[in-house]
């Protein structure tokens, strides 16, 4: 998020000015949102698609919910590198997208700033693992 | 008056973080999340470094 290569996101959720209000936030931190979907099922076809760096995943979608897709993105692309945006935050829903591979899982009622810092410091963290690992 | 574009992103923003939340005892705050998430990713490494150690030592 501080290198000079936009970096591509997908971004995933069913209500349309929340994806607004993310592509504006993003924009801002060097990322490029090269597809949208509104529900699980587009979310899986446009990640074969286009391969973004950045997956941005709601939960509560019609067709496939977030947590279907996550599942289905990651036992695909084990190095997707997919954050939860939602408004469930049960303990059970949080542990249960961390086990799958999440990366991050934030609420949706998160101010800007503090979204924008755990996004960046969990890119900056996958980005280090998959040095560590050779797998960049 | 003219609605703008940064007008409406600052009214959506307000009004996700204005939503009651639906029972605070069984919902975890972001900060809460962020404490799970490194507490797991912690205990992830600290297993996987002995092993890694370990192939270190023999190769």
């Amino acid at each position: 998020m501080s290198q000079k290569q936009l970096i591509r996101t997908l971004l995933v959720d069913d209500e349309a000015h929340i994806r607004l209000l993310m592509k504006t936030l993003l924009s801002t931190m060097g990322c490029e949102i090269v597809a949208e979907a509104g529900d699980g099922e587009q979310a899986l076809v446009q990640f074969r698609a286009q391969r973004p760096q950045v997956t941005l995943l709601d939960i509560n979608m019609p067709k496939m919910d977030g947590v279907a897709t996550l599942e289905a993105i990651r036992a695909e692309f084990p190095d997707a590198f997919v954050i939860m945006l939602t408004s469930l935050t049960s303990m059970a829903m949080v542990e249960r997208c961390l086990d799958l591979g999440a990366a991050n899982y934030l609420r949706k009622d998160t101010p800007l700033e503090q979204m924008k810092q755990e996004i960046r410091e969990s890119w900056l963290d996958h980005l280090a693992q998959r040095q560590a690992a050779g797998t960049l | 008056m003219r609605y703008s574009l940064t007008q409406m992103l600052a009214d959506i923003a307000r009004d996700e973080q204005n939503k009651p939340a639906p029972n605070p005892a069984t919902t975890l705050s972001q900060q809460e999340i962020r404490a799970l998430r490194l507490k797991r990713r912690a205990q992830s490494s600290a297993s996987t470094q002995p092993a890694a150690a370990k192939q270190e030592q023999h190769p």
